[in-house]
């Protein structure tokens, strides 16, 4: 019964295109320059599909833990409903000196929260990718 | 077995295969099925080339240049395949290339269920049968290997039907000879038909033994028997390990040491046979398969295979050589990536529940245990039926269990051990629905449905590509992604994106299928599945459009196209419930 119930209801627990395209629109108007969207489960790439151009996209394996410390703030998007989802272990890896900034966007069944990266470090003047040579 | 039994077999055969022929189509070229294509055009070319002219065809060149190509795989399979084709495609017109291959892969995987089913009747019983009959194909992989034309179903039924008519020959001699048939037809398909007789004799020995027991005078040759048998192997063993494989080959010569030490052998086996039949006949009789196997079997795989016919111990001493020196392909395994032995020791446990549907697992575990402790509680072996159900349940899943065996390949290599798991699984079934208080009539359909309806959803939902199918107790597919399994092997995937590919790329455009083999591509254009405009090239740098196949193993290709095309972004991907199959990047436009 548990293994009919769980094959019925796979589906319901997986995001649209409309769901990924309400999370392109969002990050198209919401983030910013700097800004990194970081995809959970890591292997989720669909997204890399939806999100504007102009983002960088995260989504390797080990990926949850990276510091990303070029990035001041970053998008996490999120499946908590996917089976296996270990949204308890990201948790653990991830938000050590990370501060929400808001609480989470669900759309459908993904879930977009935004945090202040507190690992994030400033680049020294020289190593800038933007400075002049 | 009654004459319903006969029809219900027929019909089981009849509509697997209708099932396999209606759903073939969207399933794509694996890496070695286009391999075995091209062999088996090869192989009927000279079947064409032999019908005309027989003496010149078997001359050792003309042999020598058919059969070398993919010579690490006996040619049974690859001969029908090819045969197949040239009557169902060339000759008459009647499908496309691919289908007219994977024809004779269809008709043997049909005899699957209807092996199981009549294993059952004459074993385990009927419901047992009939449940693991329907549940072998419900298995999601077992269902996307039952399409193409490879050896993992094929040698898993030939592998069964030596199994059938070894027990089957326990009762009347005649099966002795289907026995070694059988057993020849493995040979001639794979090699894992040479565990085939580890596992069996045993049993067949242990069974003569207790039949022996009360002729002393019967026991004594059986006990002579074994020795010589035993003797030959070991005089076999230490020629070959004092002077190494190679040597050791170059001497097996008419007039040499190990033919002498064979000849013995025979004649000893032969001698204390004929005295153990008059002895103890019935202790006698239980041996014969074994013999008929060892007879039949060897002389089927000698006559099919050409490339044996002028040197059948180089070329025998040529293929297991090339198995025992597999090369390992890197893997994903809970997280790791496996790249060399030794392998876990629980992978095989571990991925077979992993893909096993949960509602077919369980049983089967059930069906498995429940034998033994009743065995251990009562203090008394299994019946002998049961013995050899349960020896080759494991015996498959025991040998790729070692951790110097290469695990690459998913579950198929241990499939000649799943037939059994599923009649063990049907048996916990049956006595369930016997310890329920309603009437078989309603508790049959309800246990069978309940049991089969979550398999058979999977199979739907994952088809075609069930090389990325994984169990409730994985989470699906995508559990399985995040435990860090293996995503998906072989290739075959790439039909998901060949449409999208086919409507966007501009002409003459240059596509790197990664992953696929340049024969798979050209079979895609031959079968209209890809643009025949359409370029091959072989890295991102030369590509306009890279369909980038998700292995973490390959990761680096996918970081190497984004590089050369300047994006990270693909224009489109197979998404299999969510996890990556395969993705599509499309060169920016300077």
């Amino acid at each position: 019964m548990v293994a009919l119930l769980f094959q019925l209801t796979l589906s319901k627990r997986l995001p649209t295109d409309v769901d990924y395209q309400a999370v392109g629109d969002f990050l198209s108007r919401e983030a910013h320059p700097g800004d990194v969207l970081l995809l959970h489960p890591w292997w989720t790439d669909r997204a890399r599909l939806f999100v504007p151009a102009h983002l960088p996209v995260v989504g390797h394996l080990g990926s949850d833990s990276a510091a990303l410390q070029t990035h001041p703030r970053i998008w996490l998007l999120s499946q908590p409903r996917l089976p296996r989802a270990g949204t308890g272990a990201l948790k653990k890896v991830f938000l050590p000196a990370r501060v929400p900034l808001g609480g989470p966007r669900s759309f459908g069944n993904l879930s977009l929260s935004l945090f202040k990266n507190g690992r994030a470090q400033e680049p020294p003047p020289s190593f800038r990718p933007t400075s002049p040579l | 077995m009654t004459r319903r039994d006969g029809i219900t077999a027929v019909v089981l055969f009849v509509a697997t295969f209708a099932l396999m022929a209606a759903t073939e189509r969207a399933i794509g070229i694996p890496r070695d099925e286009s391999v075995y294509f091209e062999a088996g055009e090869r192989y009927a070319a000279w079947f064409a080339d032999f019908a005309h002219r027989p003496h010149q065809a078997s001359s050792r060149q003309d042999i020598a240049r058919a059969f070398s190509y993919n010579a690490e795989h006996p040619v049974l399979l690859k001969n029908l395949f090819g045969l197949s084709h040239a009557l169902f495609h060339n000759a008459l017109k009647a499908m496309r290339p691919i289908s007219a291959f994977r024809v004779p892969a269809w008709l043997i995987a049909a005899t699957l269920p209807s092996l199981i089913y009549l294993l059952g009747v004459w074993t385990l019983g009927r419901i047992a049968g009939l449940f693991g009959a329907l549940a072998f194909f419900a298995i999601p992989r077992h269902f996307f290997h039952g399409h193409i034309a490879a050896f993992d179903l094929p040698i898993t039924a030939f592998w069964l039907a030596t199994v059938l008519a070894f027990l089957r020959a326990q009762h009347e001699r005649r099966w002795a000879y289907a026995c070694g048939i059988a057993f020849g037809l493995a040979l001639a398909t794979k090699h894992n038909a040479f565990f085939l007789p580890l596992v069996l004799a045993p049993l067949a020995v242990a069974r003569a033994y207790r039949r022996s027991a009360p002729f002393p005078e019967g026991r004594r040759a059986l006990f002579h028997l074994v020795l010589s048998l035993a003797g030959t192997l070991a005089a076999w063993g230490v020629m070959w390990l004092s002077q190494g494989i190679e040597r050791f080959v170059q001497s097996v010569q008419p007039l040499s040491p190990p033919v002498a030490a064979l000849l013995l052998g025979v004649a000893a086996t032969a001698f204390f046979h004929q005295r153990l039949a008059v002895a103890a006949p019935a202790a006698a009789e239980t041996l014969l398969p074994l013999w008929a196997m060892a007879v039949i079997g060897p002389l089927v795989l000698y006559v099919h295979w050409p490339l044996l016919w002028h040197a059948p111990v180089q070329g025998i001493a040529a293929w297991l050589s090339f198995h025992a020196r597999h090369e390992h392909y890197p893997w994903m395994y809970l997280g790791q990536l496996l790249r060399e032995p030794p392998f876990p020791l629980a992978y095989v446990l571990v991925v077979t529940v992993l893909t096993v549907p949960a509602s077919l697992s369980l049983p089967m575990a059930l069906g498995t245990l429940a034998p033994i402790f009743q065995s251990l509680r009562m203090r008394r072996w299994p019946s002998f039926d049961m013995a050899v159900i349960l020896a080759n349940a494991a015996a498959s899943i025991l040998i790729i269990s070692h951790p110097n065996v290469p695990h690459f390949g998913g579950v198929k290599h241990w499939f000649p051990s799943m037939p059994f798991l599923c009649l063990l699984a049907g048996a916990s079934v049956a006595r369930a629905i016997d310890s329920l208080p309603w009437p078989r009539r309603a508790s049959i359909p309800l246990a069978f449905g309940l049991l089969l309806a979550p398999a058979a959803i999977a199979t739907a939902r994952v088809h075609p590509y069930g090389t990325a199918a994984y169990s409730e107790w994985a989470g699906g597919v995508p559990g399985a992604a995040s435990l860090g399994m293996q995503r998906q092997f072989w290739s075959s995937h790439v039909t998901g994106v060949l449409p999208w590919i086919n409507s966007q790329a501009s002409k003459g455009a240059r596509v790197w299928l990664h992953e696929v083999t340049s024969l798979a591509f050209r079979d895609y254009q031959e079968n209209q599945m890809l643009r025949s405009d359409l370029v091959p090239v072989w890295s991102p740098d030369q590509a306009d459009i890279v369909a980038y196949q998700y292995h973490q193993e390959f990761r680096e290709h996918e970081y190497q196209t984004w590089e050369a095309f300047g994006t990270d972004r693909p224009a489109f991907g197979l998404y299999v419930d969510e996890t990556p199959q395969v993705v599509v990047y499309v060169r920016r436009k300077p």
